[in-house]
């Protein structure tokens, strides 16, 4: 876990640093820019906190003292120049290191830093005047000695009627802007209707407040954070001094409520609180934002997500429409659904293309792992990866990081021997890793393989049995023997390694890959090596799936996972002994679904059993009946319905009815007792 | 089926939404903590944000995507945890937890 | 939830009183509207008194308002007369809605 968030620390440290030498750059040319300053303050003081949280403690100390120096900054303690400017970048680029190296083991590297932080702590001690030395004209000396200098805002609140509809109590964010500073509301109540017309539950008010803050017109936006989306809003700095309670100021606020007109920053304008400032504006240099050629652009994840949500929905109603023209043969509906069919199916690709991204992303740090733990343990291993250029779902790649990585890990603590051990048994002393990853009809394999001893089966076997998952006299083929790897509860291992063990086992590996509906197989020999095979689908939220019906309920089944259907009649499955029916003279194992979901039994007069095969596993799945073939669009249940272990998502309906996804091979697992048959 | 999962999804969420608020309640956040807590608050909001429509807390699920989007940005370093924004939070999910109960006892009767 | 809020009404000649206590606030408000509603008919003065009050939101703000604005258009006179505890009453001024607190008209 707290790998993870190391890894999302670092990344995030990334852009931080980014912005930090971006800030610096437009400081360069506007070196009073109070809130260039303060943004490079609280990069530094991130990464300071961020660094000590996790591991990084030469970062989080030497961003420490940087931190101090942009303290002092900010307080006007020290003024920016050139020579404090130039310190930065450099402390940028050894911050950009410590990120990408972790903590500094090497003892030159930490006298270098050491050095570095002395010329840091010099500017602290040489600037003692800091506001004659670095040149400051006696005015702003004098400015910055009141440090708390504040300004007045107009703030222009305009909610939407449905503002209070979401438990939202306007009272309450006058009362936070109230808290930054002095500060006066206007409410304008000119359009609250009469009795008759009143809905209770709309807001018909507007409100202007001028607050006089020390305080960013950032952080006053920030209290209405959370109803951005009900209203409008601006702030306005109106004056650079406190003007709250001045006569001519009650006046406007008078006239603007008397004559229900909105105030204006213009209206401040005239006032003589604004003569003594007036050479300000020139003073400031304008800094020019540098404009980037862009070809491509940054998306927030989730506005992806939504796309895609909202594609797939689209694809829901659009089967429906295409039923709906079958049914009725309306040449004109028909020619029209089948133009939106094809639209449709060219947005649904073009957003799911948008939302792949290439495994790529994820190999450097696979790379990594094999280089710092083979180091580690003094392996040779060359780790070579074919299609890393293959794209796959986000989320998908999201959830098979932890897996792949636990994988690897077990490939290199257990698999590959140390290179005298290699030589011994006449291999290479170089073992391999190979990393492949192609498609696969719809699917996406992941196979992991290396050229270790291999997976001893006699071994694995009687570690079971004295773990006692299986009996003594159990007789298993290799393949049974390798799944038990996958039972919870099963380690190889008698310690717990550093390396792996000590995160998820092969248990969760499964569970996890399951999670993205993927299956993972394991291939070994003794010996030779280990093959971990991963198949995956290529995006979450659509599939082919089959609507059948259980009492008043509708689920979908995954098309890819149906054999066959038949209709059987209730009367065999009562008959039935110990859930098999026999059919085209086979003995064919079933789940009822009925039983599964606790449904009364069955009134109808015939059922029907769809045939469903996941791995080896085969069996019939008793429903009422088949509704039809649909595309639909998976939800996911998310964390707190896991419990429901058949259940892999919910899927919505055209008319907004819910049904439930079963996961076939949860479903299959939960009757263990079913064998291959046919 | 969907009653027994609309009450765990609905009981596991208030809890959860109570722990953080309790979490914003402390006079002042550690900045160490921020991290930790703009994960927690971001994880929570995107999962109400994505299963609550389905389970009919329609209001919930409109304000919680507000604080997943905006802790999605604090968590991609766009916006910082200022102490404003904590409070505001707390308020949003004080609301949120509120909201939540309201709409499931509209739904039970 | 209970239903915590209380209004009463007392008619004399053409003057109708009425008291809002308790919970004033959105949840409460529909029916503190339809009653409020029911009870303004064909009077000439309004007087409101607002007091004991556990809670108060916009909702109840924007209703005292409209009940003036149904006093200008239908020609009522509206009093009213407000008394909050100190937190409340605060809020209240903060907001902008000071004034229903000083006025007596």
């Amino acid at each position: 876990m707290i790998d993870k968030f190391k890894a999302k620390f670092v990344e995030e440290s990334m852009d931080n640093v980014h912005d930090l030498e971006e800030a610096l750059f437009l400081l360069e040319k506007d070196m009073n820019n109070k809130e260039l300053i303060e943004r490079i303050f609280r990069a530094m003081h991130s990464l300071k906190g961020g660094g000590a949280m996790f591991g990084f403690n030469h970062l989080s100390e030497f961003t420490h003292h940087l931190e101090t120096i942009f303290d002092w900054v900010r307080g006007n303690k020290l003024a920016v120049s050139t020579d404090l400017i130039s310190l930065t970048f450099s402390a940028i680029d050894h911050i950009n290191h410590l990120l990408k190296t972790g903590d500094l083991t090497n003892d030159e590297e930490i006298a270098d830093q050491k050095a570095f932080i002395q010329r840091v702590q010099a500017f602290l001690t040489l600037t003692d005047s800091p506001a004659q030395k670095a040149g400051m004209t006696s005015v702003e000396a004098s400015g910055a000695e009141a440090a708390i200098a504040t300004k007045t805002y107009l703030i222009s609140f305009i909610p939407q009627p449905e503002l209070l509809q979401n438990g939202t109590n306007p009272l309450y964010l006058m009362d936070d802007i109230h808290a930054l500073g002095q500060a006066v509301s206007i409410a304008y109540t000119h359009k609250v209707p009469s009795l008759d017309l009143i809905d209770n539950t709309s807001n018909y008010c507007i409100w202007q407040i001028l607050v006089n803050t020390a305080e960013s017109v950032n952080e006053i936006k920030d209290v209405f954070i959370f109803v951005e989306d009900e209203c409008e809003l601006h702030v306005d700095q109106i004056a650079e001094t406190n003007i709250i309670g001045k006569p001519e100021i009650n006046v406007l606020i008078e006239k603007a409520l008397q004559h229900n007109l909105l105030l204006t920053p213009d209206d401040f304008k005239s006032g003589d609180w604004n003569k003594v400032q007036t050479k300000e504006p020139e003073e400031k240099k304008k800094v020019v934002v540098k404009e980037h050629k862009i070809s491509s652009i940054r998306v927030t994840s989730h506005k992806i997500d939504e796309l895609v949500t909202l594609v797939s929905e689209l694809v829901t109603i659009q089967a429906q429409l295409s039923l709906y023209a079958e049914n009725h043969d309306d040449p004109v509906i028909g020619a029209l659904t089948e133009n939106i069919q094809k639209l449709s199916r060219q947005l649904r690709e073009n957003a799911f293309d948008i939302s792949l991204i290439p495994l790529q992303s994820e190999l450097m740090r696979f790379q990594r792992l094999v280089r710092d733990l083979s180091k580690e343990q003094n392996k040779d291993i060359d780790f070579v990866i074919e299609g890393g250029d293959l794209e796959l779902d986000k989320n998908i790649i999201e959830n098979l990081t932890d897996p792949l990585l636990h994988i690897l890990r077990n490939s290199i603590d257990h698999g590959i021997e140390l290179p005298e051990e290699r030589i011994a048994k006449g291999k290479s002393p170089k073992g391999t890793i190979l990393f492949k990853a192609f498609h696969s009809g719809a699917n996406v394999i992941v196979e992991i393989s290396d050229d270790g001893k291999g997976m001893d089966t006699e071994y694995i076997r009687q570690k079971a049995i004295s773990k006692g998952i299986i009996e003594a006299d159990a007789v298993l083929n290799e393949k049974e023997i390798l799944e038990l790897l996958f039972v919870s509860g099963f380690s190889t291992r008698d310690t717990v390694s550093d390396v792996s063990g000590r995160g998820v086992g092969m248990d969760v590996v499964r569970r996890k890959i399951a999670n993205i509906r993927g299956e993972v197989t394991i291939e070994s020999q003794v010996g030779k090596g280990t093959l971990i095979s991963i198949r995956l689908p290529l995006t979450l939220s659509i599939i082919d799936g089959l609507l059948v019906k259980v009492a008043d309920n509708q689920y979908v089944i995954p098309i890819s996972s149906i054999d066959k259907i038949y209709a059987l009649d209730p009367a065999q499955i009562k008959q039935s002994f110990n859930n098999v029916v026999i059919i085209d003279k086979e003995q064919v194992p079933f789940i009822d679904l009925r039983k599964v979901f606790n449904e009364p039994q069955h009134q109808t007069d015939i059922v029907q059993m769809v045939m469903v095969k996941s791995e080896d596993k085969k069996s019939g799945v008793i429903v009422d009946n088949v509704v039809g073939e649909y595309q639909t669009v998976v939800k996911p249940l998310g964390r707190y319905l896991k419990k429901q272990e058949i259940i892999s998502g919910a899927s919505i309906m055209g008319d907004g009815t819910i049904s439930m996804v079963i996961d076939t091979s949860r479903l299959l697992q939960s009757r263990k007792n079913i064998k291959v048959t046919g | 089926m969907l009653a027994e999962i609309k009450k765990q999804f609905y009981e596991t969420t208030v809890k959860e939404l109570e722990d953080i608020n309790i979490k914003l309640s402390h006079e002042e956040v550690p900045v160490e903590d921020h991290p930790v807590l703009t994960e927690q608050i971001f994880t929570l909001t995107h999962q109400i944000s994505g299963t609550g429509p389905m389970l009919g807390f329609d209001g919930a699920s409109k304000l919680s995507r507000k604080l997943e989007r905006t802790f999605y940005d604090i968590r991609a370093g766009q916006r910082n945890l200022t102490p404003q924004l904590i409070w505001q939070t707390k308020r949003a999910i004080e609301v949120l937890i509120q909201t939540f109960v309201e709409e499931n006892s509209i739904q039970r009767q | 939830m209970a239903e915590n809020f209380n209004i009463d009404y007392k008619k004399n000649n053409h003057e109708l009183d009425i008291t809002f206590t308790g919970q004033l606030t959105i949840n409460t408000i529909k029916k503190v509207t339809e009653s409020v509603k029911s009870q303004i008919t064909d009077q000439s003065v309004v007087n409101i008194t607002v007091k004991d009050v556990d809670n108060i939101d916009l909702t109840f703000i924007q209703l005292l308002h409209s009940i003036k604005h149904s006093g200008k258009k239908k020609g009522f006179a509206v009093n009213l007369s407000m008394t909050l505890p100190e937190d409340l009453e605060s809020l209240i001024v903060n907001a902008g809605f000071g004034n229903l607190l000083k006025q007596n008209n």
